[in-house]
């Protein structure tokens, strides 16, 4: 619940997901929702994406929310923001402080071959999106939470895999109505490496619940 | 042989074919100029050039001789081959109405992304088909916390880079409309882009 001078806002009841690796849901959030995603067991990455609630031309982008903050990483306090440059959502919590804004998703695991896996990957969030009423033009690139990319003053890009720990957790406060669209990714093994076996809990609340972290 | 070349006045954009096999030339002509360029398959517009498939590949923010650039399938479409100045971006987003409207209270700019579009659409695409840009020249050093910015590009009169298509490929190019901030001395200039092989 935002802090309103007159509140207009009734939200929504709070809602809980489990996604395990390999999959996406897709689920709505409202302007002052928190948004909360735990790695329940450690080392699963999460895609995260989302779409304007009332126009799907308008979208979460990782492109703009780092010339918005002049930041290649994402970080705590950062908006995240759309291709349009308005604030969707503010990183309000982070117990990890590594995710990742500039990589693609392919889950093409060690094949050398990636040819298609990104668009494979993105057919998916597609039919996420879809299930929930969502038809986008355009499947935007993802925030990868908990990836870990390090950035060199020299322009290098160093992969240093998935850092988040048993329970590690990202909280978003929301400010636009969105459709968010949560994956687990299977691995990429030039980025990350990992099991088959990870679990993303997701939860929509209302107010701040240390109990998630 | 030059199949084509256009010259491209600053702050507006142009579009060229380039088959495969054939060598895109971009050229600052005034320098201090960055020049949004963005590409597509003719033969599929769905498959564009795509700046986090190259990241990917590369594992660096900066391109070199050398270097593929991939498209949003993982599939090579340029090779870099001949590049005079080795400045040049592939992490900022064109700018666009938002841009000036958001960012500067500015309404009714030109701007990169209605550029590449304008020159694009003939072609059948939509503005969120129009991919993420290369930008060539643009300086957008890394800072030791991991921060970024843009200041002027260190490009002089007659700097280019030179791209081999791997692909049959329609191109676009936007010199960048900028004014307000730094990223092209704050007077944008005309490019030339030209097409040509053997």
């Amino acid at each position: 619940m935002l802090l309103l001078k007159h509140p207009t806002l009734c939200l929504p009841a709070e809602h809980s997901l489990r996604i395990e690796t390999g999959a996406i849901m897709a689920f709505p959030v409202r302007q002052g929702q928190l948004l909360t995603i735990v790695d329940e067991r450690g080392g699963q990455p999460a895609a995260l994406f989302g779409v304007d609630a009332t126009d799907s031309r308008h979208f979460v982008s990782p492109h703009h929310t780092r010339v918005f903050s002049n930041s290649f990483i994402l970080r705590l306090g950062m908006r995240v923001v759309t291709n349009r440059r308005r604030p969707a959502m503010v990183l309000g919590r982070d117990t990890v402080g590594a995710h990742d804004l500039l990589m693609p998703v392919t889950e093409v695991g060690d094949r050398a071959d990636c040819e298609g896996a990104s668009e494979r990957f993105k057919d998916k969030v597609r039919a996420a999106l879809a299930r929930q009423h969502v038809d986008v033009v355009r499947v935007p690139d993802p925030i990868n939470l908990f990836l870990d990319v390090a950035v060199g003053t020299d322009g290098s890009l160093t992969p240093k895999g998935v850092v988040s720990s048993a329970k590690s957790s990202v909280t978003f406060r929301v400010v636009m109505d969105l459709i968010v669209a949560v994956a687990a990714p299977l691995p990429d093994e030039k980025l990350w490496r990992g099991s088959a076996s990870g679990v993303l809990a997701v939860h929509v609340h209302n107010r701040p619940d240390a109990s998630f972290e | 042989m030059i199949l084509v070349e256009v010259l491209v006045p600053g702050g507006f954009g142009r579009a060229v074919a380039a088959p495969i096999g054939a060598r895109v030339t971009v050229i600052d002509l005034r320098g201090q100029q960055a020049g949004d360029f963005v590409a597509v398959n003719r033969d599929d517009i769905s498959e564009g050039l795509s700046g986090v498939e190259t990241r990917r590949a590369l594992l660096s923010l900066y391109i070199k001789i050398g270097d593929l650039l991939f498209s949003s399938r993982g599939r090579p479409m340029f090779r870099v081959i001949e590049d005079t100045i080795g400045v040049h971006d592939y992490t900022v987003p064109a700018c666009d109405p938002s841009r000036y409207e958001v960012d500067f209270g500015v309404c009714g700019h030109r701007n990169c992304l209605e550029n590449m579009h304008e020159a694009l659409k003939r072609h059948g695409l939509d503005s969120l088909d129009v991919p993420e840009p290369f930008n060539m020249f643009q300086n957008s050093p890394v800072t030791a916390d991991g921060r970024t910015g843009v200041v002027d590009p260190p490009s002089r009169a007659g700097d280019r880079i030179v791209l081999e298509a791997l692909q049959n490929c329609i191109c676009a190019l936007s010199p960048c409309p900028q004014d307000i901030i730094p990223g092209n001395g704050l007077a944008p200039s005309d490019m030339l882009i030209r097409v040509e092989r053997d």
